[in-house]
C-alpha cells in the first residue's frame, strides 16, 4: 500500500518530467506520451521477462509512468480539428512501438 | 516544485485507486475499466478544468487520472493475448484503443454541455 502509493508519485512525477523536456524543446506533447508508453512497455516487458516479482514496485511505478487516457484525449483532439491521419498514425505508432518493445524487453531479459 | 508536488500526489492517488479496482475487478477486467473510465473523465476534465489554476490541472489530469490509467499493463497483456491467439489479440487491442477513445469524446461532450448550462 505504501510502495503503491510512493512509486506512483514517482511515475507520475518521472512521466511528467518527460512532458517539460519535451515540450521544451518541440512544443509536441504527444511526443513526450508517446515516449513514456513506449519505454515503460521495453521496461515492463523486461520485468516480466526477468521474472521480477509482481509485488514489486517497479511495477506500480509503470503503473502511473505509462497512461491512456492522455493519449485517448490526444487523439480526439487531432479528430476533432480534421488532422485524421495524424490521430490514426499517432495511435498506430504508439501500440506498434509499446507492442514490439515489450517483445524486445521480454526476449532480451528471459534469455 | 509545486507543479511536480500536484503531479505527484495526483498520481500516488491515481495509482491507490487503480489499485484497488484491480483487486475488486482482477487484473484483466481492471484495465478495461479504468482505462475507458480514466478516459471520459480526462475529457471531462479537458473542458471543464480549463480556466483553473495549472495546478489543479496537473494534479487532476496530468497525475490523478494520468497514473489512474496505464499503457504498459496494457502492451502487456496483448503481447500475451497475441501468443495464444493473433485474432483475440488484435481485437483486443483495438477494442479497448476505440472504446477509450470514444469514452475520451464523451466525457468531452459531456464536459462541455455542463459548462454551458
Amino acid at each position: 500500500m505504501i510502495s503503491i502509493a510512493i512509486f506512483g508519485f514517482l511515475g507520475a512525477v518521472a512521466r511528467y518530467l518527460c512532458y517539460m523536456a519535451v515540450e521544451n524543446r518541440a512544443r509536441q506533447p504527444k511526443l513526450a506520451t508517446w515516449f513514456v508508453n513506449s519505454l515503460g512497455s521495453l521496461i515492463i516487458g523486461a520485468c516480466l521477462g526477468a521474472g521480477v516479482p509482481a509485488a514489486s514496485g517497479i511495477f506500480a511505478f509503470l503503473g502511473a509512468f505509462t497512461t491512456f487516457s492522455t493519449m485517448a484525449l490526444d487523439s480526439v483532439k487531432d479528430f476533432e480539428d480534421g488532422r485524421w491521419k495524424q490521430g490514426i498514425f499517432y495511435i498506430s505508432a504508439t501500440l506498434v512501438s509499446g507492442l514490439v518493445l515489450f517483445a524486445v524487453g521480454y526476449s532480451v531479459a528471459s534469455m | 516544485m509545486k507543479n511536480i508536488l500536484a503531479v505527484g500526489f495526483g498520481g500516488m492517488a491515481g495509482s491507490l485507486l487503480r489499485t484497488a479496482v484491480f483487486q475488486f475487478a482482477g487484473a484483466g477486467l481492471g484495465l478495461w475499466l479504468v482505462n475507458i473510465l480514466g478516459s471520459f473523465i480526462i475529457g471531462i476534465a479537458a473542458a471543464r478544468l480549463v480556466n483553473r489554476s495549472a495546478g489543479t490541472r496537473l494534479f487532476v489530469s496530468t497525475g490523478l487520472i494520468g497514473s489512474f490509467t496505464s499503457f504498459s499493463a496494457f502492451s502487456a497483456d496483448w503481447f500475451r493475448l497475441l501468443e495464444s491467439s493473433l485474432l483475440t489479440g488484435i481485437m483486443y487491442a483495438l477494442g479497448m484503443t476505440a472504446a477509450s477513445i470514444v469514452a475520451a469524446a464523451l466525457g468531452l461532450l459531456a464536459g462541455r454541455k455542463g459548462a454551458v448550462e
